[in-house]
């Protein structure tokens, strides 16, 4: 006991100390590294420490409000492909998939694209950036395209806007409609990331419908000017004219044609019930010798009672001889 | 073919029946010897009202233009005890004056429906035109059908459904004779197997010799 109590415990020198509290020291490292060789390269030289001590380790956002300056690049300045951008990796990798999946599902089936900017809870866009803005440079050229900003967790705080061809007819009442719609979906769910994936689905229904309104709207448009100034129709008009106009020759030959064999069933059914009707049977005529000494007929047939109304017919035949006579 | 009076089956061509010694002439002695002056439809009973006559009628005369040899009659009668309505029928058909029908139609052709209110009995009697398409299992089955509306007292319906069958029966075996004439033509005895017949059986056998005729006494002999 007394050789334990006497050796002297080992002491942190200033040094190692900062060192430590820099996390450039591990304690231990001495131990459990036997080679001599590899152990100066675990206690770090003076000249790293200084390097260390000078690099910052994370740029860390000074608010939970403000978004970093690089992810502000990421999202209103560089263009990206994707229709989900999250710049802030704010979805696990299975959700960014899930999402991603949905909404190039959507964009094949949908003339309306979505395009989802994804910030975290609390964040607040800059004021030198703005959903109106970013669609006006972005997307003015692009086909229709709803941009939508959603805030994690938060749903209340979704904007979405409409840029591209066509946009200017989605007036504010439909926007703030389709809105409020996808927004009361998603707040059904508690979860950030199913929260937003109603969102999506709603606002997905709601850009369908939108785009069904439009080509009725279009066409219909379209016919009145067929109607008054044939030449004035554009293009793209045009073309919904005439994938129309090419269905309609079909159908009506469809309908031409089924009329036409409702017809002729039914006059075949009719001619076939005429000619039942009007036919005549000939016997042929066969010399029967006279029986029972009866000039024109002996044929007996069937006696048949209706008497009992629980009886049935063969029980209510009469094949009895007539006895009485025969006596 | 069956007796009326004992049902036993007699020979198409008996001039009284073997097994009761039934003929006309018992029948004539009963209800009289004399023709009874009538129409297709007679309603001695009054079971029809005249909208329902009227209908029978125009029923009655398209049976008359589906059958051109052919006449449909029918006789709604109270007949008495004694009376028979097998043989009412039978004697009825070969007495009966059809005002109404026309005279290329002789009542060989004629099919007569008897319905006897009084014994709730009704019977189908037939001319020797339809010897060979018409059974009284026919008969059974064309009545067996009406049989529900004679129940209820629905005669024109039974009427109806009277005519519709016999027509849909009638038609059948008119459209067979026409397909298969030998057919009815065996069964009526046209085509006698004479000796003719024989002769013709017998020529193709012949025209090969002794050898045939030997190869068919040596199998026979097998045999």
């Amino acid at each position: 006991m007394s050789s334990w109590s006497a050796l002297a415990l080992p002491q942190w020198s200033q040094g190692e100390l900062k060192k430590l509290e820099n996390g450039d020291l591990v304690p231990g490292a001495s131990l459990l590294v036997e080679s001599e060789e590899a152990r100066p390269l675990l206690v770090p030289s003076d000249e790293d420490a200084g390097e260390f001590t000078q690099r910052p380790l994370i740029e860390l956002p000074s608010s939970p409000q403000e978004i970093p300056a690089k992810y502000l690049v990421k999202y209103f300045q560089s263009s990206s492909t994707n229709y989900l951008v999250d710049p802030q990796r704010l979805l696990t990798m299975q959700e960014t998939q899930d999402r991603e999946g949905f909404l190039n599902f959507h964009a094949k089936a949908s003339d309306i694209d979505i395009r989802l900017y994804l910030f975290d809870t609390q964040q607040v866009i800059p004021t030198s950036h703005s959903l109106e803005r970013l669609v006006a440079e972005r997307y003015n050229d692009s086909p229709l395209t709803c941009v939508v900003f959603s805030f994690m967790g938060d749903p209340s705080r979704t904007m979405l806007a409409f840029g591209g061809e066509g946009a200017e007819q989605v007036t504010m009442l439909e926007q703030r409609r389709i809105l409020d719609h996808a927004r009361i979906k998603s707040l059904k769910s508690s979860d950030a990331s199913s929260q937003i994936e109603a969102f999506v689905v709603q606002l997905s229904i709601r850009l369908y419908w939108l785009e069904k309104s439009f080509k009725g709207a279009e066409l219909t448009a379209v016919s009145a000017l067929t109607s008054q100034h044939p030449s004035s129709i554009s293009g793209r008009t045009l073309s919904a004219v005439g994938f129309h106009a090419s269905r309609k020759p079909f159908l009506l030959y469809f309908l031409v044609g089924v009329s036409g064999a409702l017809i002729a069933v039914t006059a075949l059914v009719w001619m076939w019930v005429l000619w039942r009707k009007n036919r005549t049977y000939q016997f042929p005529v066969v010399e029967s010798p006279r029986r029972l000494g009866a000039d024109y007929g002996a044929g007996v047939g069937a006696v048949l009672g209706f008497k009992d109304s629980v009886g049935s017919p063969s029980s209510q035949r009469d094949q009895v001889p007539d006895d009485f006579l025969c006596s | 073919m069956k007796c009326p009076r004992c049902v036993q089956r007699i020979h198409r061509s008996a001039s009284q029946c073997p097994h009761c010694g039934f003929s006309m002439r018992d029948l004539n002695a009963q209800f009289g010897d004399g023709d009874v002056r009538m129409c297709k439809l007679s309603d001695a009973a009054g079971v029809l009202k005249l909208k329902e006559r009227k209908k029978a009628n125009v029923w009655l005369k398209d049976f008359e233009e589906r059958f051109p040899q052919l006449f449909f009659s029918v006789y709604y009668g109270e007949l008495d005890e004694i009376s028979n309505i097998r043989q009412f029928g039978m004697w009825l058909l070969n007495h009966g004056a059809f005002e109404d029908v026309d005279l290329s139609r002789p009542n060989d052709g004629g099919v007569l429906l008897i319905i006897d209110v009084n014994s709730r009995t009704a019977t189908i009697s037939f001319g020797y035109l339809l010897d060979e398409f018409l059974t009284e299992k026919d008969t059974f089955k064309i009545l067996s059908a009406a049989h529900p509306y004679l129940l209820q007292g629905n005669h024109v319906r039974a009427l109806k459904v009277v005519i519709n069958k016999i027509s849909a029966v009638l038609g059948r075996r008119a459209a067979r004779a026409k397909r298969r004439p030998e057919y009815y033509d065996r069964i009526a005895g046209k085509r006698e197997q004479g000796m003719r017949d024989v002769l013709q059986r017998i020529r193709p056998s012949k025209r090969h010799g002794k050898i045939e005729t030997r190869n068919h006494e040596r199998k026979g002999a097998i045999g």
